[in-house]
């Protein structure tokens, strides 16, 4: 049966190659900051989202002004790897365009906020003058490719970003759209010279997300992506990959047919052409059979549940022509970055630094944006952006960590690492109010002084050396992946959360909803009796996530 | 349009009559026009009261929409086209912007709002919500309807609509149409919800237009000419339009006058300002005078401290003043402008305190424009649009010091004023008149009463706003309402002049100049053009742009174009409301 297809979908076929009427609407001089619902829909390919900033929206209505529209661009950077230029860059575009703050996102790329509508294309070529873009970051369809973001932890890590590269490139839709429209290019007269066999003219149901990771750090949380990577090798030589699908975290509250799930292995392929052929039809499978008419059914997650595991091996062996592997045993231990300086199998030098909610700006005495703009300009490290929203200055010669290691100290960047809690280290929250639209409760703006909070309560149990993984999201669409956390707060209302726990350390198991709405002294009652009991009754080195999985306490769940 | 035989005999009857006539035979024409039937008829003609009560052929229906992903506003202005189209007199106002206090003299109310997360109303609206349900309210005069919005995906399904269906209920209003409620994808629904009201209201209102014999039209007007007389009023809100970061501060000033105030849309009220408390005591402080010191002023003898505040300017005094001060006093004084303070100050009068006063100028009214229309705010709600100045830098200190202090006037303060009656800045009297409106800045004031009577009595001519600023994000006056009327079909262009804030920086003059041939189109289809704000360079710029765009499209020569716009003027056609 097919049923009436989203409003999306007919933006998404109609739209000859994502132009649809973006010009039209980001040109004209009209009456609104804004776009309408189908420019909103097809900029979002393009690596844009319109938001409004929702703390001047009371303010703005009393004096008869509309909201104050800006839009978010997030980059395409496969593995968050970016040269020192090109931080300068986006410094400088930051600084001119945008709020100045630039955001490091969970899945290791960057975005600015509160570009308004003119604003757009001066921005985009800055970016292109850089060698940077937005396309495909955002939208129905393959975005930015994460990947274990740690050089120093193994030698397959040049090869793994290798496939990160090409897998973002393989999978970017073949229009030229993103160049004429921003930049200016020679608009194309016969659009069949951009004729997409992968996306074709619909492009895939829902987003899609992809993630590579090298056991035994799952620092990318692979399972929560749609396809998730995972390197398996032998004697320091990359075999290939298992490969699982259908991660997905994101719900709506009161919709049960919506839930969170991680991502299943179904087998193994090995590197080079196959691994490539395997992930490309995974998507056209997606593409074929994906739920096009209920949006809150269409990430792959649900197309999986709905055909079966099995199903999609054979659908998938008939589409490669090749049969998948058995999958290959494989161990992960954690999901942590490895702050200060480390040196790598390579004999070079890499600093990660604690980027609190990955927030790069200046605030009091810690001017990291300062300090990083300096140390850019020095043009001896390369940046790489972890999905714990932290920054690696990479590849250091050891000559020249002196005189980083001096920037860095200058600006109180050493000391903000070093002094940051263990609990505040593995912390995450998304970005939420004021620019977030989906929000309902805060994250990035709240979680800083709820922790210092809830550290205290450590102290009192002895628990406060734990690395236990703690989330914040302002709404259940899981962008700072609470749901995937030892403890995960997911907002409900303004000051209320669902307090969710039970999640392994390494990203293989899921938490459960323990409380539903609970105001900040509510959480704070809530930890301090499930700290008391954990700091008493656990096993050695067992995590909290583990025990209180284990302790019998989750079946007084909410 | 009218055969030159029939505009002869038009023109020569207008030549003879006087104003109060010309305006009874406009209602009158226009009431012909609505009743077509009446036209062979005879009619029964007779002089009648003028209306000291406005009075309105169908009543006002209200319709508040609470929006969060902007569904609600989207439904709620279909809504509104469609009853107006329908010719309905309907107002469609954001919850949030409602003034509550009015709700109790509401007599028709519809309500389009949607339902957040878990059954909340949008943020936006949870002061309505919450006034709706903390007070006690009689709400027995009042007919409504709800249209909810919500989502199947979420338990408490349109639990806001049910809500304020249930609790107007309670209050003693009555249900016109059942609530109806829509999910995700509304339209189908909120088509339905607008059939049936607009079927109850065209039921309703044809029993009711039987009973009318002559249509009874805005001939309010007639009323005595107040001349001088002085009202008094309360200050209901007083902010800036302009949001943070703005380099300007205009003010949204609501008078609420405690006496009917009769006035036509294009009037202007007169303010006297009155000097700061702070200025005054330091004078009174200065002079060695008490502040109950008789002081004589025109045939009257008025207390120093009255005389201070409210009768003299004192900032600013010209060299003139400064020159016979100087003379009085006998001192050797620069040529240069003072203010008083600072004169009595570095050369004291001595004795000469009395004579010093006598000596000073009286404050002169200042003259502002109403943003507010008669039959859309009614007779006792009126609305200016205020550039604050620094009066300090001002030229013309009068302005300057009007305009802080109707700034500075908190809200309950009260205040008189005086009609300015601006009998050539007026609407046509012909609804379907196309008008061209030049408004930049504060010059928008006129235009937003204009465009709000139209909207209320459903004129169905074309109107066209030029309109511009300095930036698009912080000083689009009006913005939210003028986009209200643009989706409605109010305006059929708008053509903005910012110079930050939007990709296109294109002067108000450049505007006009582009649209030429559009403009002279509806020049020709009998169009009025309307240019309000600054004197200069804005107005002189527009009229440029406008004789050049005359001489163009309508082949004249220059000084024939200029004759062209002189006989617009003459005729009402092309008027100015400039400073």
């Amino acid at each position: 049966m097919e049923e009436k297809l989203s409003p999306v979908e007919g933006f998404k076929r109609k739209s000859e190659g994502l132009r649809g009427n973006i010009e039209e609407q980001v040109e004209k001089v009209g009456l609104t900051g804004a776009v309408d619902e189908e420019a909103i829909q097809l900029m979002k390919f393009h690596g844009m989202y319109l938001q409004d900033d929702r703390d001047r929206r009371a303010e703005r209505a009393e004096k008869k002004l509309e909201r104050l529209y800006s839009f978010m661009i997030r980059l395409r950077l496969p593995g968050g790897v970016l040269t020192a230029a090109q931080w300068l860059a986006t410094h400088d575009i930051a600084g001119a365009h945008t709020t100045g703050v630039i955001k490091i996102t969970t899945r290791q790329t960057l975005q600015l906020h509160g570009i308004i509508k003119s604003e757009i294309k001066p921005t985009l070529k800055a970016f292109q003058q850089a060698k940077l873009d937005s396309i495909a970051t955002c939208g129905d369809i393959n975005r930015n490719v994460a990947a274990a973001s740690h050089p120093l932890q193994s030698k397959l890590h040049a090869e793994i970003h290798g496939y990160a590269q090409i897998l973002s490139e393989k999978l970017m839709p073949k229009t030229r759209s993103y160049y004429e429209i921003w930049l200016d290019e020679e608009q194309l007269i016969d659009k069949k010279e951009e004729v997409d066999p992968l996306y074709e003219d619909r492009y895939l149901p829902r987003k899609f997300k992809i993630g590579i990771a090298i056991p035994p750090n799952n620092d990318v949380d692979v399972l929560t992506n749609d396809i998730a990577l995972i390197a398996i090798e032998k004697e320091g030589e990359l075999l290939g990959f298992n490969l699982a699908i259908g991660g997905g975290l994101s719900q709506t509250h009161g919709n049960p047919d919506t839930y969170p799930r991680l991502a299943t292995v179904i087998g193994f392929l090995p590197k080079g052409e196959p691994i490539m052929k395997g992930v490309y039809e995974v998507l056209t499978i997606q593409r074929d059979y994906g739920n096009r008419s209920d949006r809150k059914q269409a990430r792959l997650k649900y197309t999986v549940d709905k055909l079966g595991i099995n199903w999609w091996k054979e659908e998938l062996e008939r589409r490669m022509g090749f049969p998948l592997e058995s999958q290959k045993v494989f161990e992960f231990q954690e999901r942590k970055d490895y702050y200060g300086w480390h040196r790598g199998y390579n004999g070079l030098w890499y600093y990660t630094i604690f980027v609190e909610n990955g927030r790069v700006t200046d605030e009091g005495t810690h001017l990291l944006k300062t300090a990083l703009y300096e140390v850019a300009a020095f043009g001896t490290c390369g940046f790489r952006f972890t999905s714990n929203q932290n920054i690696i200055l990479s590849e250091v010669e050891e000559k020249d960590k002196g005189l980083i290691t001096t920037v860095l100290e200058k600006y109180g960047v050493i000391e903000n690492t070093e002094n940051a809690e263990p609990l505040r280290l593995n912390s995450m929250a998304c970005v939420a109010f004021p620019t977030c639209p989906l929000a309902l409760a805060e994250a990035q703006r709240y979680l800083p002084e709820l922790l210092s909070k809830i550290i205290p309560l450590q102290h009192k149990h002895g628990i406060e050396k734990e690395d236990i993984i703690l989330r914040m999201t302002g709404c259940p669409n899981g962008c700072a992946r609470s749901v995937a956390a030892e403890i995960g707060f997911v907002g409900t209302a303004l000051g209320r959360y669902n307090l969710h726990i039970g999640g392994d350390r390494a990203g293989e198991r899921l938490n459960t909803k323990y409380r539903e709405n609970l105001d900040e002294a509510a959480i704070l009652d809530t930890l301090d009796g499930l700290f008391a009991i954990y700091s008493k009754h656990r096993l050695e080195k067992e995590t909290f996530g583990d025990y209180v999985h284990r302790g019998g306490i989750l079946k007084e769940t909410a | 349009m009218l055969a030159e035989a029939q505009l002869a005999t038009l023109h020569a009857l207008v030549e003879r009559s006087s104003e109060k006539e010309l305006l009874w035979m406009s209602g009158y024409l226009a009431g012909l026009v609505a009743n077509p039937e009446k036209l062979n008829g005879k009619i029964p003609v007779k002089e009648e009261e003028p209306f000291k009560e406005k009075k309105t052929a169908t009543e006002t229906i209200t319709l508040l929409y609470g929006t969060e992903t902007g569904n609600a506003k989207k439904a709620a202005l279909k809504t509104a086209t469609e009853l107006r189209q329908a010719g309905l007199k309907v107002k469609p106002v954001a919850v949030e912007q409602y003034k509550t206090s009015q709700l109790e003299k509401e007599t028709q109310l519809l309500v389009v709002i949607s339902t957040q997360g878990e059954g909340e109303p949008p943020i936006a609206a949870k002061p309505f919500y919450d006034f709706l349900h903390e007070k006690n309210l009689d709400l027995n005069g009042l007919h409504f309807s709800v249209l909810a919005l919500g989502s199947k995906a979420y338990p408490l399904y349109c639990q806001t609509g049910i809500d304020i269906e249930q609790r107007l209920l309670q209050l003693g209003a009555k249900i016109t149409v059942p609530l109806q409620t829509c999910d995700e994808d509304f339209e189908p629904e909120a088509m339905l919800w607008t059939e049936k009201i607009m079927h109850y209201f065209t039921t309703k209102n044809n029993a009711k237009h039987q009973k009318l014999s002559i249509p009874e039209i805005a001939i309010s007007t007639i009323a005595e000419k107040p001349g001088k007389k002085i009202f008094e009023g309360i200050i209901r809100a007083n902010f800036t339009l302009n949001d943070t970061g703005s380099k300007r501060h205009t003010h949204h000033i609501e008078i609420e006058s405690e006496e009917p105030f009769i006035y036509e849309t294009g009037d202007a009220i007169g303010i006297v300002p009155e000097n700061r408390p702070a200025l005054v005591k330091k004078i009174i402080d200065l002079s060695g005078l008490k502040p109950n010191e008789a002081i004589a002023w025109k045939n009257e003898s008025i207390p120093l401290e009255t005389f201070l505040a409210s009768k003299v300017n004192l900032l600013h005094l010209n060299q003139r003043k400064v020159k016979a001060y100087a003379a009085l006093t006998q001192q050797d004084i620069p040529d240069m402008r003072m203010d008083f303070y600072d004169l009595l100050r570095i050369y004291p009068p001595r004795e000469k305190i009395q004579e010093a006063l006598q000596m000073l100028d009286g404050l002169t009214p200042r003259i502002y424009t109403l943003s507010s229309s008669f039959e859309a705010h009614g007779n006792q709600e009126l609305h200016l649009t205020v550039l604050r100045t620094e009066f300090e830098k001002q030229e013309e200190t009068s302005f300057g010091l009007c305009s802080a202090y109707l700034c500075e006037q908190a809200v309950g303060t009260k205040f008189s004023f005086f009609l300015h009656r601006q009998k050539n800045f007026r609407l046509p009297a012909n609804p379907e008149t196309p008008i061209i409106m030049i408004g930049p800045g504060t010059g928008i004031a006129p235009f937003r009463a204009f465009l709000s009577e139209r909207e209320i009595l459903g004129a169905a001519g074309k109107n066209w706003l030029f309109f511009g600023e300095e930036n698009f994000i912080t000083d689009f006056y009006y913005q939210t309402e003028i986009q209200n009327w643009q989706s409605m079909g109010l305006l059929e262009q708008v053509d903005l002049s910012f110079e930050k804030g939007t990709s296109h920086t294109k002067p108000v003059e450049q505007n006009i100049l582009e649209q030429g041939a559009r403009i002279w189109e509806r020049i020709q289809e009998g169009g009025y053009v309307y240019v309000s704000g600054d004197k200069e360079p804005m107005s002189v710029k527009a009229e440029a742009a406008l004789l050049e765009v005359i001489s163009l499209h309508g082949n004249q020569s220059p000084d024939g174009a200029k004759d062209y716009l002189k006989q617009l003027a003459k005729e009402n056609r092309y008027a100015k409301d400039v400073y």
